[in-house]
């Protein structure tokens, strides 16, 4: 039939709040309904062209179609109705459970393979379990935090929500979560293992911050020059990427 | 027909659209054709404007939605629920007070005219 602009009416829906997902069902239920219309009057022996205009008018304007959903704030996301707790909190949130997570794993691995009470010198410990302790540490202390950023990023600019709250919230969780470091020594011949993991800036007392200062700052810098770049650069690549996709 | 007074229509959709799903259920094309069959054509809902008021109740628990294919087209079929029941005992009974209420009103004005 005659199309509405769903384009349009789209992204009036996305700015007014309401999650992809549910704008994606609601805009097939109208095109079936606009369909069924067409239908109803072409069986009634209604030329196929006026068939298609009176669906069209029947199903109503883009405007009151949008405003029709838009005046409902139960159909709103839970992303739009509080994004303080899902762009401040939920990060910093989804960071401490990830680093729980990470934790509880190590701890597990470290006391059913006995890492941690024989990292005494001499002690010969299989090269995956190494692989494996060093991946978690890794992604702990420095993917893990880019990683939510990214996906915070993406998150919001697929809803089109307006940057204070997301913006407030990357900053939070790349600092809270860049200063991270840790140094880890497994054992030899001659000396014990080590692990340490500490977490600090310098305004805080050397004692608390260890010596990972530096590290630590161009950490959040790379994290948020991530995020710039993946909020500057997410509408052309998905524009680029639904024009090439047939 | 006649076009629906929009005035009068506030809260009615709600009330039509539970009744009419907890007999059986139905997508959006079809109650909309259901409410204008039952009513001899009295109400009318404006095609587009059914969604949201079925999605307003699904998001409130009033009906649960399932989608299936039919004739190689996808439906979504709304039903309503034990919670929507109970909305919609809740509002039979406001309905049935206001149009007493109404009716009460008309018949007395009339008599003392």
């Amino acid at each position: 039939m005659s199309e509405l602009n769903w384009k349009n009416i789209r992204y009036q829906l996305l700015k007014g709040g309401m999650a992809p997902k549910y704008i994606d069902r609601t805009i097939r239920e109208l095109k079936e309904h606009g369909l069924d219309l067409k239908n109803k009057a072409l069986a009634d022996g209604v030329p196929e062209r006026e068939a298609e205009l009176n669906a069209r008018m029947a199903l109503g304007d883009e405007q009151s179609l949008v405003n029709q959903f838009l005046n409902r704030p139960e159909l709103r996301s839970f992303t739009s109705r509080y994004p303080k707790i899902f762009y401040l909190i939920g990060p910093t949130l989804a960071a401490l459970a990830s680093l729980g997570l990470i934790a509880s794993l190590l701890f597990y691995l470290g006391s059913t393979r006995t890492w941690f009470s024989t990292m005494s010198a001499g002690t010969d410990i299989a090269f995956l379990d190494k692989l494996l302790v060093e991946g978690l540490l890794f992604f702990n202390c420095y993917l893990m935090v880019p990683s939510l950023v990214i996906a915070t990023v993406v998150f919001a600019r697929q809803r089109m929500v307006a940057r204070l709250w997301p913006l407030l919230g990357i900053i939070t969780l790349t600092v809270l979560g860049s200063g991270w470091a840790y140094t880890l020594h497994w054992p030899t011949d001659a000396v014990n293992g080590a692990l340490h993991i500490n977490w600090g800036y310098s305004f805080l007392p050397r004692s608390i911050r260890g010596d990972h200062d530096l590290q630590n700052y161009m950490q959040i810098a790379i994290t948020l020059l991530l995020a710039a770049v993946t909020w500057r650069f997410y509408d052309p690549w998905k524009n680029l990427r639904s024009s090439t996709t047939c | 027909m006649a076009k629906t007074n929009a005035a009068f229509m506030s809260g009615v959709p709600e009330l039509l659209v539970l009744q009419i799903l907890g007999r059986q259920e139905m997508y959006g094309y079809e109650l909309v054709r259901a409410i204008k069959l039952i009513s001899n054509d009295r109400i009318a809902l404006a095609e587009g404007v059914v969604y949201p008021t079925l999605h307003s109740l699904e998001a409130r628990g009033f009906l649960k939605s399932k989608e299936r294919s039919v004739g190689g087209r996808s439906r979504l079929y709304y039903q309503t629920t034990a919670k929507g029941r109970k909305r919609l005992a809740v509002l039979q009974n406001e309905w049935q007070r206001v149009s007493d209420g109404v009716e009460a009103v008309l018949r007395r004005l009339q008599c003392l005219n």
